[in-house]
């Protein structure tokens, strides 16, 4: 083996990194240990706990002040150990990107962490955890410049990095506007203080009715009432609502601030967000699915989001580096240029729309219908009252239902390409998925006894790729089943007539 | 459509025994099935033996176990009736191209694997299977939501070859 051209160890600052990694696990230890006393077997169990923690800490140590990182002509040599010697091998034509995650912590020291991501899996990847900035860069141009002598050999390289994507913060405002994810933090968090006490809650109360009572004082003197609960009720609605925006905005802002897309050869890599910067790339080649939202509030706006699905399985542990967004936010007529550089000749404007088995709508009603029926018979349980109620909001529920199947029906559509397989689908909030049909590994046509009656059948076409529960698939119901079957048939030829997709031009 | 044209074609790649390896399942795969249903019956009955061992005065104690009994009597019948639609209605096919299962009635569902997109492919096997000269095929591809095919209730001879024949034709990709 050749000399390295560079050996460097961590940042000291990593121990502190390392530190509060054990700390976090040591937690339970620490409070078994505080709360213990009463008995001895628990005083036991403690030290116990602290010693496993002081080995763990010891080993963790060890592994921290042992690591080193050797750049060689072709590959990334990651040591570390002293007894049981650990030796890992990333050839440069197998790295697939630097992840740098940067948070306040390391800003403040000047560091930064490393996740050397390989195209074999999560097993594989090295972690240097952490190294100084300008390291990092040096690191970098070594890494890069391997790359590109190992890729050099095998084709001509496209000009290097072209940006995309550059997502200003009047845009990141507006997404904060369509997303709302405040409302998800504040009820989070109203949902654990509920469960973990009552005493935060009653100081809290207290301090509302303080705070309302100038309010309520004020109104009581030019309002009849019965109007001023209203009144109040209303204007803590809207301060409610003007603050949850205001915290959507914020943690939009947060997340996504300075999103930048950039496209280098044929890697896609996004830089984003304000406390914590991170950057997540992947190969074009492996990206499985596009899904390009558009709910109401973004129609409003004008905007969609598209969201990617990669068959990176760094996934698996390291989420924050994958690579998930193409576009957070971005103004409806430029999908198609985003697409374009993603899955090439992939039209979003086709007249090739088939849609999908609308005279199902009956049936949804009736099962809808039927669905409500429990609710019926409780409500005669509980009394005439709760059952006339019920009665009389059926006709609603059909109403809305029905508007909501034709809706449905009315925008839904499949479309399949000479490479791509597209489905739209939704009412109010509607999405658009896309998937290379070359990607698909299997696919699967189902009937259900509802769906028998009513003459439709799901298609589900599996890709690989996506994490947890968001596998990435798409699952097309409410087919009539001999178009699902020509469907099924057209595609599953097409997946191993593969020269077609070898010569797009990229 | 020349892609259907090219599908009804014989290709080169096409294995010579794959019409024979298409078809339905072993007959004794019914023998399986009906013998797993036996058991969940039996556990139904279980707890119905063991309060039949005491003396029961009550009448409502009685008509409890009595409704057990009939409950385990019915389950039996139900999975009797549909083990054997299941059977009558599961199909394996073997295609240039593709690996095709169907199966259900109630709830009819069809599979479809590619060749190419086959990554691994096992033949397993259980005591009641070896017993009964049965083994299941399981077709691993890099999906996640489908990422395995079971395909319980082949004849062992057949899973073999089946197995081969796939192996002969999966060129595995890069995903």
């Amino acid at each position: 083996m050749s000399d390295p051209m560079l050996v460097r160890r961590l940042h000291p600052s990593s121990v502190l990194f390392a530190g509060w990694t054990v700390l976090k696990e040591l937690l339970p230890a620490l409070v078994v240990l505080l709360f213990a006393g009463a008995s001895r077997d628990e005083q036991f169990f403690g030290w116990v706990m602290v010693a496993g923690a002081v080995f763990y800490a010891g080993v963790v140590l060890i592994k921290v002040f042992s690591l080193r990182y050797e750049v060689h002509a072709s590959e990334l040599l990651i040591r570390e150990g002293l007894i049981w010697r650990k030796v890992r091998r990333l050839p440069f034509d197998r790295i697939q990107n630097l992840a740098v995650i940067r948070g306040p912590v390391h800003r403040l020291l000047g560091v930064v962490s490393v996740r050397v991501e390989s195209a074999s899996g999560a097993g594989a990847d090295g972690m240097l955890d952490v190294i100084r900035r300008d390291r990092l860069e040096e690191l970098q141009s070594l890494v890069q410049a391997g790359i590109d002598e190992s890729a050099e050999q095998g084709e001509g390289q496209e000009p290097r990095t072209r940006e995309l994507l550059r997502v200003p913060t009047s845009e990141l405002v507006r997404l904060g506007l369509i997303s709302n994810r405040g409302m998800v933090v504040v009820a989070a968090v109203i949902g654990a203080v509920f469960q973990y006490t009552d005493d935060l809650l009653k100081p809290l109360w207290g301090m509302g009715e303080r705070l309302l009572e100038p309010l309520i004082g004020r109104l009581d003197q030019t309002l009849p009432g019965p109007m001023v609960g209203l009144t109040v009720a209303i204007q803590v609605l809207i301060a409610a609502l003007t603050l949850l925006r205001m915290l959507s905005i914020l943690l939009a802002v947060l997340r996504f601030h300075g999103f930048l897309l950039e496209r280098d050869g044929d890697r896609l890599i996004a830089h984003y967000g304000l406390l914590t910067r991170v950057t997540a790339a992947a190969p074009r080649t492996r990206i499985q699915k596009l899904q390009i939202d558009e709910s109401l509030l973004h129609r409003a706006f004008g905007r969609v989001s598209i969201l990617v699905q990669t068959a990176t399985m760094a996934a698996l542990n390291q989420q924050s580096t994958q690579l998930r967004w193409l576009a957070p936010v971005l103004p409806t007529d430029r999908a198609q240029e985003l697409v374009d550089e993603t899955m090439p000749d992939c039209r979003l404007q086709r007249d090739d729309w088939q849609s999908l088995a609308s005279e199902t709508t009956r049936w949804l009603l009736l099962r809808n219908a039927l669905m409500w029926t429990p609710l019926l018979v409780i409500g005669t349980f509980v009394g005439l009252r709760a059952f006339l109620i019920m009665l009389a909001l059926l006709p609603l529920v059909l109403i809305y239902s029905r508007a909501a199947l034709r809706g449905w029906f009315a925008f839904s559509a499949w479309s399949l390409g000479d490479n791509y397989v597209l489905f739209r689908s939704g009412w109010l909030n509607r999405k658009l998925e896309l998937a290379p049909i070359e990607r698909i590994q299997s696919l699967a046509i189902s009937q259900s006894p509802l769906e028998r009656w009513a003459g439709v059948s799901t298609v589900t076409l599996d890709l690989a790729g996506g994490s947890g529960m968001d596998h990435a698939t798409i699952r097309i119901p409410y087919m009539h089943r001999e178009v699902a079957e020509q469907m099924l048939q057209r595609i599953g030829v097409r997946i191993d007539s593969r020269e077609a997709w070898l010569e797009q031009p990229a | 459509m020349n892609a259907i044209a090219e599908l009804q074609a014989p290709s080169a790649t096409d294995p010579p025994e794959a019409g024979s390896l298409s078809g339905p399942l072993a007959p004794a795969a019914l023998t399986l099935w009906r013998l797993h249903a036996a058991m969940g019956s039996v556990f139904l009955l279980v707890p119905t033996g063991v309060l039949a061992l005491f003396p029961l005065q009550d009448w409502i104690g009685s008509s409890a176990l009595g409704l057990w009994f009939l409950l385990a009597i019915v389950y039996a019948a139900i999975a009797w009736r549909l083990t054997g639609n299941f059977y009558r209605s599961a199909y394996l096919g073997l295609e240039p191209l593709l690996l095709r299962f169907r199966r259900g009635r109630i709830w009819w569902k069809e599979t479809i694997v590619p060749r190419s997109r086959m990554q691994f492919i096992d033949v397993t096997q259980g005591p009641l299977e070896r017993r009964l000269g049965l083994s299941t095929l399981v077709v691993h591809t890099a999906g996640m939501m489908h990422a395995r095919l079971d395909i319980q209730g082949l004849e062992e001879a057949r899973a073999h070859a089946l197995r081969d024949a796939l192996l002969a034709t999966a060129i595995n990709e890069v995903v």
